[in-house]
């Protein structure tokens, strides 16, 4: 029996021929609902620490967007994105701090700068097979890390910089917004970002562009010969991506207050890896997912050191008892999720989540066929 | 001249260690389309092993050397037998993202065992120097000049004058019809597996001797060795070997003259030379120094 | 250079193609008149596949001229030889196997849309009401050529048949002038022939094409062909109607290596 899919665009197709189906307007307006309520509501129900955290993940899930666009839907495969959210970090904490930009315009320039960046990224790409690009994107990070410790009086080199800049526009501060604290306000501010994004992924994936790169994804020369134009939506799907990273990184500068060139080396390349493996890597909900997983425990067990049983596994200082290193979890933990995730379910969280919607399907088109063989033995 | 002669020992001593790790790089590579980037992780825990087995155990260091490398060849085939088999073998980007998972967690694994500090190797030469031409070249330069060569001229001949080279190359060529030849496409695997495991534990072993001593900062060195793999065309091994000691030369030549020529550019840019080289090579000729094109026929 | 300005005619002139030295298509020269279906034939290795990738621009000829419409094609890129209405399908079917029938056929009218990267981002509902104006058109093409079942099926899980049809399906969709179909009947049996050769009718009636079509079933060529042209060793052999050619003894040569038949 042939697999029946979701297609995104064709209207005559239902999933699952229940007849009690929800029409799709309302359930786009519950689902607008519950998103408004995490939004506002998240806030009010948790602690300043936890949402901390959270506006953390919002971040790496931002970054994480731009490799669904990039990885997901056009099949490039870069693990570069942490150069293009230094660069958006060190941007607007440079302009930002020294010399007073206010936050509007940081983000105007870093994007802008993010997608040039890409787009010159994007050019070099076009000539590189997939093997050659991932070598690449890693002699990116490099060189990102090369430039962010070296270039001392932008950067502040190894021992980095300041990042605390105004996040005020007009009259209205991004950091206190009317009624919350900095903790709530910074979680809604990274969030409602996350949700713009995330749904001009969604948008670009259901359309004439997302088609075009999964096409490229798929079958690079019959892509050509439906006449789309490779080498420009390649040089596009890297504008884009860079330029959501930058995003990410004037946020991340704005949660952390100081950055340093350890923030985006690539212990983090490797990181969004985790990320969009755990999540799946080619829909814009894997992204969010997989930030909120992988960030999530990270922060978690940070947090936990102390108690069991981390504190009898994890070895603080030199001469602590423990079996590894506090440093080297990161690098282990995620290094172990790449791994397992693989291994197990290599389209993660959202692959999960389809195979069990096609089960589900198959079960309803058996179901059918044992009715309609009932109806034949009975007629 | 002084400097000149000991940098350019030293040039073809780390390109000879990137030369290796950039053939182990391309042998897997060009038989089975995997990236493996595991092979870092095989340069690190070969340094440590023969620290283990030396320093620790006491054992001679050329026995401590070749104890390591036939241990990395069974971690290598270890990793592609219980890991990357399970893969489709159609996935060459899991298959990358798998390697690095494996890269990782050795490394984590490493510090855990061996602490994070750097420690010296105890090979017989430490920081000895032996006078060439009135100039003093660094003993462990010479050794790994020497010991690289021994092993890229075996590579070579293991490649062109064994059975098992020969299906090597066959694979690498048209898996199909190395299949239809009676080749069987994993044992190859396996082969090239065990041969990157070994030459990376050598890599890592020579690169850790002198002054600089094993730290878990070896593995990012495994990563310059990628440029070289490129720059020869990613399924050459002349090209890899080519590439590797044109990075070593670049980079040792761009330590030696950064100081004095540009000062600014500061300590780290002899690291980054060997990318900056890559980009170079790439954006002139995109095929690298040695690759060819292939016409996909439709 | 100036070639007879004709509507809908193909016209390639003295084309050579090289690689490295070995003369794929020597001097090959060939008219596909509007509207005519003309049927390229030979051996294998004569260089029919290669003509069609030089006509969509995958190669570039050594020397002499293609021209559709009376606009040169060489030297265009690929997706600019589409937007001139080139269409084409591939000895493998080249469908696009992780998506559905309707997907692939909705990819296949890329070029007759706008909405790019930029649309998506700043005014995404132009993207999406491009993407509802061909919905009907679509829902047509499916129905009139038996797809309506497979709509939502995964390429890669229908059969080879099928996937034939949807492969002239999509090429009909992106409303070409003219279409090139590369051995549209490899791998289906005369039942499925036959079926081909009709869709293939309905197609031709449905639009303002000319057809060239690579093959080697000899009956589905000399029913569905308006002229013949034949290539051996990269050269032209002969041309002219399916009759004449298909008795021609240097067609019979070319592809049995003797006109002697062996005495029984």
């Amino acid at each position: 029996m042939a697999t029946v899919v979701r297609s995104d665009t064709d209207p005559a197709v239902r999933p699952r021929p229940t007849p009690a189906r929800r029409s799709g307007v309302v359930r786009r307006v519950l689902a607008a609902a519950v998103v408004l309520v995490l939004l506002l509501g998240t806030p009010l129900y948790f602690v300043d620490s936890t949402l901390a955290t959270l506006a953390y993940c919002a971040v790496f899930a931002l970054g994480a967007l731009g490799l669904t666009i990039l990885t997901g839907y056009a099949g490039q495969l870069s693990i570069a994105q942490p150069f293009f959210i230094g660069v958006g970090a060190y941007l607007s904490a440079y302009l930002g701090v020294e010399s007073g930009w206010n936050v509007l315009a940081l983000t105007v320039l870093v994007v802008v700068a993010g997608g040039v960046l890409g787009a010159l990224a994007g050019l070099v790409a076009v000539r590189l097979s997939g093997i050659e690009l991932a070598i690449v994107s890693i002699a990116l990070i490099a060189f990102g890390d090369y430039l962010f410790n070296q270039w001392k009086s932008v950067t502040g080199g190894e021992n980095g910089r300041s990042a605390a800049f105004s996040l005020e526009i007009g009259g209205l501060d991004l950091a206190a917004l009317p009624g919350m604290t900095r903790s709530q306000s910074l979680f809604v501010v990274c969030w409602t970002a996350v949700l713009l994004v995330a749904l001009v992924a969604r948008a670009i994936r259901r359309q004439r562009a997302g088609r075009a790169m999964m096409a490229i994804r798929e079958h690079e020369r019959a892509a050509e010969v439906i006449g789309i134009d490779v080498r420009a939506y390649k040089i596009g799907a890297f504008a884009l991506a860079s330029a959501i990273g930058a995003l990410a990184g004037l946020l991340y500068a704005a949660l952390q207050q100081y950055i340093t060139p350890l923030d985006f080396d690539l212990n983090t390349a490797v990181l969004f890896l985790a990320i969009v493996v755990v999540g799946g890597v080619d829909r814009p909900l894997g992204a969010v997912l997989g930030a909120l997983l992988v960030y999530g425990a990270v922060q978690w067990v940070s947090s936990h050191v102390d108690s069991w049983p981390f504190d009898a596994l994890l070895s603080s200082f030199q001469g602590d008892a423990g079996l590894m290193p506090i440093g080297s979890f990161l690098t282990f933990f995620t290094g172990l999720l790449l791994i397992v995730v693989l291994l197990w379910e290599p389209q993660g969280l959202v692959g999960l989540g389809a195979r069990a919607k096609r089960r589900i399907a198959s079960w309803d088109v058996a179901a059918r066929l044992r009715r309609d063989h009932r109806d034949e033995e009975t007629s | 001249m002084t400097d000149v002669l000991q940098t350019l020992v030293s040039g073809v001593a780390v390109g000879g260690a990137y030369a290796i790790v950039a053939l182990g790089f391309v042998i897997v590579f060009s038989a089975t389309g995997i990236l493996n980037l595991a092979q870092g992780a095989f340069v690190l825990v070969g340094a440590y092993l023969t620290l283990q087995l030396g320093a620790r155990w006491g054992l001679p260091f050329g026995v401590a050397l070749l104890g390591s490398m036939v241990l990395c060849a069974v971690l290598a085939v270890l990793v592609e037998r219980l890991l990357l088999r399970r893969l489709s073998p159609r996935d060459h980007g899991a298959a990358v993202l798998l390697t690095i998972g494996v890269l990782f967690v050795s490394e984590a694994v490493v510090e855990s065992i061996w602490g994070v500090e750097a420690q010296r190797l105890g090979d017989p030469w430490g920081l000895d120097t032996v006078t060439v031409l009135d100039v003093a070249v660094a003993e462990s330069d010479l050794w790994t000049c020497l010991i690289c060569g021994v092993l890229i001229v075996a590579t070579f001949l293991g490649l062109q004058r064994t059975r098992a080279g020969l299906a090597v190359r066959a694979t690498a060529s048209d898996q199909e019809a190395a299949i239809a030849q009676g080749i069987d496409p994993r044992m190859v695997m396996t082969m090239t597996f065990a041969a990157a495991g070994a030459v990376a534990a050598a890599a890592g072993t020579l690169l850790s001797t002198g002054s600089i001593g094993v730290s878990s900062a070896l593995a990012a060195t495994a990563f310059s060795a990628l440029p070289a793999m490129v720059l020869g065309g990613t399924t050459s091994p002349g090209g890899a070997v080519v590439g590797g000691l044109l990075m070593g030369l670049v980079q040792q030549f761009t330590a030696l003259l950064v100081p004095d020529v540009a000062p600014g550019l500061g300590a780290r840019f002899a690291g980054v030379t060997p990318y900056l080289v890559l980009l170079l090579v790439l954006l002139i000729r995109p095929q690298g120094l040695f690759g060819r094109r292939a016409v996909a026929r439709f | 250079m100036s070639v007879a300005p004709s509507r809908g005619k193909l016209h390639i002139e003295g084309l050579t193609v090289a690689f490295g030295g070995v003369k794929v298509l020597d001097d090959v020269s060939l008219t596909a008149d509007a509207g005519e279906v003309l049927a390229i034939i030979g051996p294998n290795g004569a260089g029919k596949t290669t003509l069609f990738n030089t006509i969509t621009g995958v190669y570039a000829p050594q020397s002499g001229t293609v021209a559709f419409d009376g606009e040169s094609l060489v030297g265009r890129r690929p997706s600019s030889i589409v937007r001139l209405g080139v269409a084409r399908t591939f000895q493998n079917v080249a469908l696009f196997g992780s998506m559905s029938v309707w997907d692939n056929l909705l990819v296949g009218c890329h070029h007759r849309m706008r909405s790019g990267i930029a649309t998506s981002v700043f005014a995404p509902w132009r993207a999406t009401r491009e993407d509802r104006a061909l919905t009907a058109e679509l829902d047509e093409l499916l129905s009139t050529f038996g797809l309506d079942d497979v709509r939502s099926s995964l390429v890669s899980d229908l059969p080879h048949g099928i996937n034939k049809r949807v492969e002239l399906v999509r090429a009909v969709a992106m409303r070409p002038r003219l279409l090139l179909l590369d051995e549209p009947t490899a791998g289906l049996n005369t039942l499925e022939t036959a079926e081909f050769a009709e869709h293939l009718q309905v197609a031709r009636r449905r639009l303002d094409v000319t057809i060239a079509l690579i093959e080697h079933d000899m009956p589905f060529v000399l029913s569905s062909a308006d002229r013949i042209h034949v290539l051996n060793f990269g050269r032209t052999v002969t041309s002219g109607p399916p009759a004449e050619v298909a008795a021609d003894p240097r067609v019979i040569e070319a592809y049995l290596g003797t006109t002697e038949v062996a005495g029984r």
